[in-house]
């Protein structure tokens, strides 16, 4: 325990507030494989109404219908009958430290990731210490009248709010991994910030770390109402690592008449893992969502962050950036459907490639007939830094509307060898001139995150190139 | 070297000499590709679209490239009307021993009614890191301001029309013999 000096003076119902027990029921230990058994039982032990269990059974046989996708990297080595689909804190085994990758090792030195961090994200202890520092943020939060709990607390708690929104943006029927996560959810983040608010300080899920938030089946539903604005937070620079093969996430974000909501990810899991995550924001009349995506880790991911511009005037961005590494494949991108008039989106997408990876920009513009006077630019940068890399880029552009302004552009290159030269020429190693220009490659979206995730990307970045030199 | 592509014309290409070589294309849907397999080549792709009442058409483009130190490029444009429909797909795709390709997708389309639809589809395939590949696609309505400022010269609004049509249409229609 820290010498925090409130840690003297918790309050001592504090235990209370914030721990929830589960109830006592008997619970094998967690059973790899997936049947309607198991969902029910995930259920009966979160102690959930009727109406989420049968949501879930619901979804788990839409699982079972569904079929891969027919396109994107190869999902045929998952293998559903091996995986755990339930995991309380407890029952999980830590990772030995002794047994983590020398390579993730050094990242978390030499990108400076704080001692007591280390620990949670090598997922050698299931909690992370900082619940001194959530309370008082709790406290203001509270005052405002904003929600900001895991979801499984939220379906307890405020299940009419809940029952609302959750799977009406995402239903269980839009993808297999959907279903998936719809039928075995666990953890995530519930958010609803009243009309007129505004969260000053980013909602970060470190808050409230322990090791459900960051499952494997997280389920994230963020309403922001009226005239409100918040932004949210999650993941990590540094590598996460995890012993589960498959994370696959739901995001539900609804933004109410004149709302502004952004949403920043910072991913960067270890390579066993397939990162699979539906995303899909509403923006009503004169709102503004913002997807800011970083995709640096897992083995394979598939993530097209969304935004359905239902409401005049609306806006969407979404700006991304993925650095696709030895044996990894990042097919991600965006995807702006225009249902109103005077709409805009923006996109913005750089990607890196190297040592052999793969990463792959897939996305869709969407004009509807009825939505008049849109407005909506694509810019994708891909930079190839040798042989073994890939980079593929397929977007869509479906324009029904003839007073619609629609352009995308794309280019694909290498580091300029004029630059390199000149760079070294002025005293700066080939490493050092590579971070340079690579870090200037995606100066447009680092200047976007908060400043302690810029620093990081920016020191890993640099490792990445000192790797790749060696 | 220049080749008119019509409905009835062969839609596999592979270019084996060097220099210059021209395709033009209008109307037609189809499925073409341009297999670049030799040094010094410099292939250049145009087609046309004019879409009225009820025309659809699909066409779907494949710049390929597997020799280095070759270059493509490919100009798209239409105009839609009334109710046309028009999808353009373009691939560019560069293979690991193309090095030092240089290979330009564009597609430039102009909707004139309400019930125009288009769906533009570029797309990029690219292996080694010292290329320079690019697309574009861009589609947007008659420029107002330019249409007023014509129409402020005392150019009736049809003429108008006709004129910037006619030279958005241009650099492609240069090249139809």
């Amino acid at each position: 325990m820290s010498d925090h000096p409130r840690q003297n003076n918790i309050d001592p119902t504090f235990a209370q507030k914030h721990d929830f027990s589960m109830p006592e029921i008997s619970v094998t230990k967690a059973r790899r494989g997936i049947n309607a058994d198991i969902v029910r039982t995930i259920s009966d032990y979160k102690n959930e109404n009727k109406w989420m269990q049968g949501f879930r059974l619901k979804a788990y046989d839409i699982f079972t219908k569904k079929d891969l996708p027919s396109w994107g990297p190869d999902l045929s080595k998952i293998n559903f009958d091996d995986i755990v689909y339930f995991l309380r804190a407890t029952d999980k085994k830590s990772a030995n430290w002794n047994d983590l990758p020398q390579e993730i090792k050094e990242t978390y030195d030499r990108i400076g990731v704080p001692e007591h961090e280390k620990n949670w994200l090598a997922g050698v202890s299931a909690q992370y210490e900082s619940e001194v520092i959530y309370e008082s943020i709790h406290k203001e939060l509270t005052e405002q009248g904003v929600i900001f709990c895991d979801m499984d607390s939220a379906v307890r708690t405020y299940p009419d709010i809940v029952k609302k929104y959750f799977g009406k943006l995402i239903p269980p029927t839009d993808n297999k991994f959907a279903a998936l996560n719809s039928a075995v959810w666990s953890g995530g983040s519930f958010i609803y910030i009243p009309k007129n608010v505004h969260v000053k300080l980013p909602l970060q899920a470190y808050f409230r770390i322990n090791a459900e938030r960051f499952g494997q089946f997280e389920r994230t539903l963020i309403i922001a109402d009226e005239g409100s604005s918040v932004h949210y937070i999650e993941g990590c620079t540094a590598p996460a690592y995890s012993t589960q093969s498959l994370h696959a996430a739901v995001v539900e974000i609804f933004a109410l008449k004149n709302a502004r909501i952004r949403y920043t990810t910072i991913q960067n899991w270890s390579k066993n893992i397939s990162n699979l995550v539906t995303k899909r924001a509403r923006a009503e009349e004169g709102a503004t969502m913002e997807w800011i995506d970083c995709n640096l880790g897992s083995g394979t991911t598939m993530k097209y962050p969304t935004v359905l511009l239902t409401g005049k005037n609306a806006r969407g961005s979404v700006i991304s950036m993925a650095l696709a590494n030895t044996e990894q494949t990042i097919d991600a991108g965006a995807k702006m459907m225009h249902l109103a008039s005077h709409t805009t989106s923006h996109i913005i997408s750089k990607s890196i490639s190297l040592g052999g990876g793969i990463s792959t920009y897939r996305g869709l513009i969407t004009v509807a007939k009825k939505a008049h006077d849109v407005k909506s630019y694509t810019q994708c940068d891909a930079m190839l830094l040798d042989d073994l890399s890939r980079s593929n880029t397929y977007p869509t552009m479906d324009i029904q509307n003839n007073s619609a302004k629609v352009s995308h552009e794309a280019s694909i290159e290498c580091l300029d060898k004029e630059k390199l030269f000149y760079a070294m020429s002025r005293g700066l190693t080939e490493t050092q001139a590579r971070s340079m220009m690579v870090n200037g490659f995606i100066e447009e979206i680092t200047k976007e995150i908060p400043l302690e995730y810029s620093v990081e990307l920016y020191r890993l970045i640099n490792l990445e190139m000192e790797r790749f030199v060696r | 070297m220049y080749t008119h592509i019509t409905e009835n014309s062969i839609k596999d290409y592979t270019i084996t000499t060097p220099g210059k070589h021209i395709f033009y294309f209008e109307n037609i849907s189809a499925e073409l590709s341009f297999t670049i397999a030799t040094e010094q080549a410099d292939v250049e792709i145009y087609g046309l679209y004019r879409g009225k009442e009820t025309d659809q058409f699909t066409v779907t483009i494949a710049q390929i490239h597997t020799a280095p130190r070759a270059k493509s490029f490919a100009l798209i444009k239409s105009v839609l009307k009334d109710s046309a429909q028009l999808q353009v797909c373009g691939k560019i795709h560069v293979e690991k021993d193309a090095t030092e390709t240089t290979a330009d997708f564009k597609n430039k389309n102009i909707l004139l009614s309400p019930s125009a639809h288009m769906i533009s589809m570029p797309q990029l395939e690219i292996a080694p890191h010292d290329v320079h590949c690019t697309h574009t696609s861009q589609t947007t309505p008659l420029d107002y301001d330019q249409l007023e400022y014509l129409m402020s010269r005392g150019i009736t609004l049809p003429n108008a029309h006709d004129l910037l049509i006619e030279g958005f249409l241009k650099d492609i229609v240069q090249y139809k013999k």
